[in-house]
């Protein structure tokens, strides 16, 4: 319950020849994690059955063609294809495929010529008319105005009369055609570059006829491609609608049939038999064990042991039913080692209560909780974190019956919500629980602590190493306490309590528990957050309540007006209170709980197969 | 409502008290949290000691609140 489940380690002997009946019985029932072996001088791993290579082909071929069809739709149910299948299909995607591409090519080659077309047109002189010849020079450039053309022409005229400019508007700018004799290149060419923007035309290399007739003839082109683009992709759609969801049925299946294949790589093996070792969980062990002796008729040896505590072994949670959810908290940060106590189940209680303490409102709560079961409904793969949300909002909506709140709304229609506390009001009472719910948290890892460190390392230890902070916490009230006179005790009293704790804490933790003995006043001090979280969040649903509320009241489109404030300000303070409610909540149990007695880094349970699934070849 | 200059000084302090150590744990812990996420992207298992790492500096804030809050006391 409150321990990771109790381990088993299982070796499996047996020989060659069982082997692909072993693997498959193992997949089937999926609960032994198998321990790699590591290749020594006497025992190598293991070589992957004979059908690996095969049904890893099938598996990659499969793959790539489901790449290809991955836009388009399914539609028949599918079934599990044969390798022979699969090739013959993924050759022809593959030429579909590899042919829609050209087609593309083509179409963007074709635009871009268009493109470079569309300067010339209105002109209709043919392009080949401008190519360089021997004794003639064209250039193509760009200016931005029909000033600068006429300044360009007097630069020209000033070399020689002899060329041609043809101007035209393009763009918002002049598209210039300056077209003169070679024997000028050189000085032409300067002023050119150095009044205009020159343009290379890469595409217009052998085109002929005047400018609309190639556009028309591109255009052809074109339509043309875009035509045949449709059809090959109708073809990839057809394909997809008979074969996409067989190809997905083929994939799984195939990875499955290569777990299996490939699970020789982790044993150890010699020419005539093969040894696997692992854990077992203790419960499923003695079955396990019946199982594989029947079905190979006593031929293979199983030997199984227990795992002693100390020792380690990989970590599967089990705790109480109702906290199953919360062991992805515990995924999330690191698994407890095999001979901790597993936190899962003190998560499950405070969590939502820090959680709701720091939300604390009616409407809210109802809200994430609506939210939390809708998305559980459409992504049942959320589901361990859905169901913590639902807690968590059951448990804000508790705590909103207990501060009288509903959206920051203290009163309905007039009638105030009964409270026990209003959380705008009495912040010192709320400063105060805070910091009396962070002591007691504090003091139950502490707790754990203790019962940890007696089990690993002796009563004596336990006494010193965790009994010291609460000597020392006790050493700390005290002195507070005479030191504002609440108490008639003498102050040097607390002083020599707080001083064996200090000396307990080093004897128990070395100097560095002395060095860090502040950081138990400041864990403490940081449940403040549950108070100062749950401030904010109050103050901004009444901040943009009271705006609503005076818009309102001035009728007319104000109405909307207010209306809109609302929402923005409601939606906006949820997701802020959601966010950080659930953040902070975590926070202060990763750090302030968890570090008086978690040592983490456990390893997960991984079991090898999937249980329930049918015996596959 | 009006207040006198001593309330107001007690509330500047405040404000500062509170503003400037969330400036302190703010500019800590954003070196803090680059390198934090920096080492989960090579490494997941890290998240959980990357998380506490990154939030150490949280308790300068809280000691701030607390001053703010036992400061303004004084004003009652």
């Amino acid at each position: 319950m409150l321990k990771p489940e109790a381990m088993q380690s299982i070796i499996i002997t047996g020989p060659q020849k069982l082997k692909p009946a072993i693997i498959s019985e193992l997949y089937t029932q999926g609960v032994i994690h198998i321990q790699d072996h590591k290749q020594t001088s006497e025992l190598d791993i293991g070589e992957p059955l004979s059908n690996a290579e095969e049904v890893s082909e099938s598996l990659v071929t499969s793959r790539a063609i489901l790449n290809i069809l991955l836009p388009y739709q399914e539609d028949h149910e599918g079934r599990i294809m044969h390798k022979s299948e699969i090739l013959s299909l993924h050759q022809s995607v593959i030429e579909i495929h590899t042919e829609l591409k050209t087609q593309d090519e083509i179409i963007i080659k074709e635009k871009s010529l268009l493109k470079e077309i569309s300067h010339f047109s209105g002109i209709h002189i043919p392009i080949e008319m401008y190519y360089f010849t021997k004794s003639l020079q064209t250039y193509y450039c760009i200016l931005p105005t029909k000033e600068h053309t006429t300044q360009l022409r007097k630069q020209i005229e000033k070399i020689t009369p002899h060329f041609l400019i043809l101007d035209k508007e393009h763009d918002k700018k002049r598209f210039l055609i300056i077209i003169f004799p070679k024997s000028h290149l050189e000085e032409i060419s300067n002023i050119i570059k150095k009044e205009s923007q020159i343009l290379q035309f890469q595409h217009l290399e052998t085109n002929k006829g005047t400018p609309t007739q190639n556009v028309q003839a591109i255009s052809k082109k074109i339509a043309q491609a875009e035509k045949t683009k449709t059809h090959l992709i109708h073809q990839l759609e057809h394909i997809s609608k008979t074969h996409k969801n067989s190809l997905i049925k083929t994939i799984a299946h195939f990875e499955q049939v290569l777990e299996k294949a490939e699970a020789p790589l982790l044993f150890a093996e010699t020419s005539s038999c093969f040894l696997i070792s692992g854990y077992v969980p203790a419960q499923n062990g003695p079955d396990i064990e019946k199982k594989l002796i029947h079905m190979t008729k006593g031929i293979i040896d199983v030997h199984r042991e227990e795992i002693p505590r100390h020792e380690e072994a990989p970590i599967k949670l089990h705790p109480p039913q109702a906290s199953s959810s919360f062991t992805m908290l515990l995924d999330l940060f690191s698994q407890p080692q095999y001979k901790e106590i597993d936190p899962t189940f003190f998560v499950f209680i405070t969590f939502p209560l820090f959680f709701g303490f720091m939300l604390g409102d009616i409407g809210y709560g109802i809200i994430a909780l609506i939210l939390a079961l809708i998305i559980k409904k459409i992504m049942p793969d959320t589901k361990a974190f859905m169901n913590i949300m639902i807690i968590s909002a059951l448990s804000s909506i508790f705590f909103g019956c207990l501060f009288g709140e509903v959206f920051g709304f203290e009163n309905i229609f007039g009638y105030a919500i009964p409270h026990l506390v209003s959380r705008a009001h009495d912040i010192n009472t709320m400063l105060f629980t805070a910091i009396i719910i962070g002591i007691i948290h504090v003091n139950l890892g502490l707790v754990i602590g203790f019962i940890n460190e007696q089990s690993h390392h002796g009563i004596k230890k336990a006494i010193f190493a965790k009994g010291g902070w609460f000597v020392l916490q006790l050493g700390a009230a005290l002195l507070g306490l005479s030191v504002m006179s609440l108490l008639s005790t003498p102050i040097f009293v607390g002083g020599i309590v707080f001083a064996l704790g200090l000396i307990m804490i080093t004897i128990g933790e070395g100097i560095r528990g002395l060095i860090e003995f502040p950081a138990i006043f400041s864990n403490i001090l940081s449940y403040a957050r549950l108070m100062a979280i749950g401030l904010s969040s109050v103050i901004l649903a009444v901040i943009t309540n009271d705006m609503a509320t005076s818009f309102i009241h001035q009728g007319g489109i104000m109405i909307g007006v207010g209306i809109l404030i609302l929402l923005i300000g409601h939606i906006i303070n949820i997701i802020l209170g959601l966010v950080g409610a659930f953040l902070h909540s975590l926070r202060l149990h990763y750090v302030e709980f968890f570090s008086k007695f978690f040592e983490g880094g456990g390893k997960k349970f991984h079991p090898f197969g999937i249980p329930n699934t049918s015996k596959i070849n | 409502m009006a207040i006198d200059i001593g309330t107001g000084l007690v509330a500047i302090g405040a404000g500062l008290a509170i503003g400037m150590s969330a400036l302190a744990a703010a500019m800590a812990e954003k070196e803090i949290g680059a390198a934090a996420v920096g080492a989960i992207a090579e490494k997941e298992e890290l998240f959980g000691k990357a998380l506490i790492l990154t939030v150490i500096p949280e308790t300068l804030v809280i000691f701030g609140l607390v001053v703010a809050i036992l400061i303004l006391q004084m004003v009652h």
